[in-house]
Formats: C-alpha cells, structure tokens, sequence
C-alpha cells in the first residue's frame, strides 16, 4: 500500500524530510524576503516617478513569461553556476511580478481626495507614505505577497533539478527509483507548506486591514 | 466667496493659496507678508483645507481625522481627543458616539461635518474650502451651510470658499468674488453684486438667476400697485359693478365711514346676483373678503395669501387700515418673467426710488 510506504519512509527517513523542507523553506523565504526588500521599495518609487513603471512592470512581466524550467537554464547557460544561487535568483525574479503589480495598484489606487486632503493639511511626502497610503495600500500588497509566495513554494522544487536541495531533491529521487512513496514524501510536505502558507496570509491580510476599511464590507 | 463657471480658476486659486499649485507669476501675501517664505507644509498646516469630496481618512477614527493635523503638529494624544471631542460638541454630534467610529460607518452629511470640524482643529486664522457642500442633497446643503454660518460666528475665521452655487454664495458671504476664464470680473458684497453687476456677464451669470428667488422676498410695499378701486361702504352692489366695469377692475375694495379698509368685492361674485339684489348696500353682501396684507410683507406672503383665499388679488393695507394698494397674480407673474427673463429688472418697478431696502433687509412678516 502506497499509503503505509510512505509513513515507514516518513517515520524511518524523517530526518531527511526534515532537512529537504528545512532547505526547501530557504529556498523561499530567502528569495521572498529579497523581493519584498528590493521590489516593494523600487514600486513605491515608481509611484513618485511614474515613468519608470512601466520599465519595472515590464521586466517583471518578461521574467514571469519565461517557462520557469527555461529561466533556470537560461541562468546555467550564462555562467551562474549551479546551486542555491542561480535558483535563488531564478525564484527572485519569478516573484518580482506579483509584488511589483500589487504594490503599485495598492498605492496608486487610494483615492486622489484622501491624498489631496492629506497634502491640503500638510503632510510630508514621508508621512503621506506612511499615514495614508502604505497602511491603505497594505491589504493590496500583502495579497500580491501571498501570490508571489504560493508560486514560489512551488517553484522552488524545480531548484532540485540544478542541485539546490529542497523538497524537490526527494521527488526527484522517487521518480528516478520509481517509488512513489519517496515522491510522495516529498509533494506532500510541499502542498502542505504552500496550503499553509495561503492560509496564513490570507489571515494576515484581514488582520493588517485597518478597522476602519474591514467594516466597509457590510 | 468665489464663484464662477466650471473650469475658471476657481479651485485653482484656492490651491494656489496652500501651495498644492504654484502661480506662473505674481505673489500670494497673508497678512502683508509674502506667502513664499513659509515652506509650503509650513503653511497648510497654518490653514484649514476642506474640499468636496471631504477626503477623511478611512483607516483613522473620527477622533483622529479631526485632530490629524494637530498630529501632523505633534500635539499629544490627550490633547488631541480633548480637541476632537470639543469640536464634535460644537456641531451637536455625541462624542461618545463619533469618537471611536470610522468614516465609512458615517452619513454624507456626518462626513462633511466632520470635513469642517478637521479644518477647524487647529485654529486657523483661514480656512480654505473649495465646494465643500457640493456633493451633499439641498436639504442636508443648507443645514450644514447654517451650521457653518453659526460656527463662523463663534470661531470668527477668514474663510475663503468656491462655490459655483449663487443661491449659497448670497447665503453665506460678506464678498463675493467672480471669476471668469481664470480673471476677477467684480469683488463686492453680495447686495452690490445683485443692484449693480459690473457687466452683462455677472448679470446674467448671478443676477438674473437670483432674482426669481430674490423677487419672492421682496416686501409688497415695494412692487404692488398704487392705484387701487375703492368705493363708500353705503354705495350698491349695482354701483359697485358699474364701476368695476368702468374702471376695468376685477375688485373693488370697500371703505368703512372713516375711509378705511372694509373689505372687498370680487367681480366674478357679482355675476350670480339677481337685478333686484343689485339693489344692496356693497357692505351686506355675503361675499365680501375681509383680507389684507400689510405692506411690509413679502410678495411670497402675499401669493400664499392669494392661494389659500383663492382670490387673483389681495388688498394692501396699513395697520390703521388704509388702503395704499394692492398685489394681483398677474402682477407676480410679470414681475417673476421679468426676473427670469431677458434682463436685469429693477425689482421695485413701480417705486424705483427705494430698491434697496427690498434686497437688504430681511421682511419680517408673520407667515400666512
């Protein structure tokens, strides 16, 4: 039964399941973080300087476009090595465009009389950031977050494939032995984080939602 | 008070004064200095700002949006709610209630007063507000328009407001300024502005629009007509007709022994009565009207006057009872076709010489 294959391998191998998530949960949380890092910032200028948005979103939209097996290889074939760094960066440029969308619709979607209200009471341009459109913008961009981070977890089995570790390396195993219950020990672990990791979001999204626009709904 | 067509500069004036717009050429003073030398965040949070759309800001209480620039200032929370809560006090809105709320949980009419009560917050010397009851229905504009006229007397502020609304411009403004394709065409009070417009183009933009309305509340005395058929109370009711038919009078008003007001007749009661009741004295005929208007009424009383009597005219009388006129519904209508219509009409036609008092002073005559 595949069933009970798979919790023996569970049970006997737990600490390689264990190690393969731990490494695969690097393989996402550090490109995101980097991503939230770089791309959040560079957006909210994008606001200020609307000319380089479409730059911005159009590179972002160019990396997404690229099959993803195809990005990694591409990576390879211009010299990064193999390993942690080109599927870091692979995985980086893959979450660019979510988070670069969101963040722009989120701030440049609040509307024009709260900010020319804010501007009229004299606000900084720090403070208008701040005060009125980051917390407004915040369920916007957390939405874009929670997309990025779902693709990722996914893609980043993929990293396997040019010796990054992860979850992956275990699915990779069981097929090239042809027992499923290694290839289940290691999609399950990755469907459970990226079922998990929407769930969590989706409740940090609600709960960074001001009061005040929560109560809108109704 | 600014006002003007859509697309003249009204707004952008107002913006130029915080500095959300800077003016190609030319300076901006307050109070005899030039506005440049404050830096522009300086200077907002000098002045109040409201605007139409109220802008509050979602994710703050009411507490917090009316003391946000206090905030900005960095006055210390309890301080804040203190002045939150004082604000909302003066527009009769229960703290306890507001304070914790959010805008959306609020009415439009709530919202704008809380626009204001923000812009108050403060304590500006000037408040900058640019339509700020355009968006809300008539009823809830002028509530809020007495409200600020009330709190403009206890607060005393500079306000400078756009409106493209002439019947609120008159209401609230000491000045008026119309502007036209971005210039001034004529800064005075409001009466000025309707007694003399400085071109065609104010005329037609504020006065003639105005004066249907203006027309209503002008007292009686100043548009009824002086001339008026009276005849003795023992005279007959054959008399009377013949006289009506003489002087081509639809009523004729009948004097008591001391030349007093008694009643009147109309023409159209006289055509039922017999040969014989012709013979009657005019003052036991069972239809004669015992109603007058006195002359400080206004012309709006006395229609409501003619409407609920269903009578075409009504006598005017001074309060000893002589007669000195009297005000027909064609004569409204004239007069309200002529407001409405091609030109300025002076609204004392018939007593040209006294216009003003019509215009200044609120007649206060008890309601029909």
């Amino acid at each position: 039964m595949l069933i009970t294959e798979t919790i023996r391998f569970f049970v006997l191998h737990h600490d390689q399941v264990l190690k393969a998530t731990v490494q695969h949960l690097y393989l996402v949380a550090i490109p995101m973080v980097l991503c939230i890092l770089i791309a959040v910032p560079l957006t909210i200028l994008a606001t200020r300087i609307q000319k380089l948005y479409p730059w911005l979103i159009g590179f972002s939209n160019a990396m997404q476009t690229i099959p993803s097996l195809a990005l990694l290889a591409l990576l390879i074939a211009i010299g990064s090595g193999i390993g942690l760094v080109p599927t870091v960066v692979a995985l980086f440029l893959y979450a660019l465009m979510p988070i670069i969308r969101n963040t722009f619709v989120g701030i440049n979607g609040v509307s024009p009389e709260i900010k020319d209200a804010a501007m009229g009471m004299g606000v900084t341009n720090w403070q208008l950031l701040w005060m009125i459109e980051l917390p407004l913008a915040l369920k916007v961009i957390i939405a874009g977050i929670r997309s990025a981070l779902v693709g990722t977890i996914g893609f980043a089995t993929l990293g396997a494939l040019i010796g990054a570790g992860g979850l992956g390396s275990l699915i990779l195993r069981g097929l090239s032995m042809a027992s499923n219950d290694i290839v289940l020990a290691g999609t399950l672990p990755a469907m459970l984080m990226a079922f998990l990791a929407e769930f969590l979001m989706s409740r940090l999204e609600i709960l960074l939602t001001p009061r005040g626009l929560r109560t809108r709904k109704g | 008070m600014l006002i003007g067509p859509s697309g003249c500069g009204k707004s952008t004036t107002l913006r130029m004064i915080n500095r959300l717009v800077e003016p190609s050429s030319g300076t901006i003073e307050i109070d005899g200095q030039d506005y440049e030398k404050y830096h522009p965040v300086e200077l907002r949070r000098r002045l109040g700002y409201v605007i139409q759309q109220v802008g509050l800001i979602p994710h703050l209480t009411i507490g917090e949006n009316i003391s946000f620039v206090l905030r900005l200032k960095g006055v210390k929370e309890n301080g804040r709610r203190a002045r939150a809560r004082e604000l909302l006090e003066l527009v009769e809105m229960k703290p306890d209630l507001f304070m914790d709320r959010y805008p959306s949980e609020l009415s439009g009419g709530q919202q704008q007063r809380i626009g204001v009560l923000r812009a108050l917050a403060h304590d500006p010397d000037i408040i900058l507000m640019d339509e700020p009851f355009g968006s809300l229905d008539p009823i809830m504009r002028e509530q809020l328009q007495d409200e600020l006229k009330r709190l403009q007397l206890n607060v005393q502020k500079t306000i400078i407001f756009v409106t493209h609304d002439m019947d609120e411009a008159i209401r609230m403004a000491d000045r008026i300024v119309i502007m036209k394709e971005g210039r001034i065409v004529q800064v005075a009070s409001p009466h000025v502005i309707l007694q003399a417009p400085s071109d065609d183009f104010v005329a037609n933009f504020f006065v003639r629009q105005r004066l249907a309305w203006q027309t209503i509340k002008i007292p009686v005395r100043e548009i009824m007509s002086r001339s008026m058929a009276t005849i003795p109370h023992q005279s007959s009711l054959a008399h009377c007709l013949e006289e009506m038919l003489r002087q081509g009078s639809d009523q004729m008003v009948i004097l008591n022994e001391h030349d007093k007001f008694e009643g009147f007749i109309c023409l159209e009661d006289l055509k039922g009565v017999s040969e014989q009741g012709l013979e009657m004295p005019v003052n036991v005929f069972p239809k004669v009207y015992k109603e007058a208007i006195p002359p400080e009424f206004t012309l709006l009383n006395g229609i409501q006057a003619m409407i609920i009597h269903k009578i075409n005219a009504i006598p005017v009388t001074e309060s000893d009872g002589t007669v000195v006129g009297s005000v027909s519904l064609s004569r409204v209508m004239e007069l309200l076709r002529g407001a409405a219509g091609t030109s300025v009409v002076a609204p004392a036609t018939g007593g040209g010489e006294n216009g003003d008092p019509a215009l200044e002073k609120e007649v206060k005559g008890p309601e029909c």
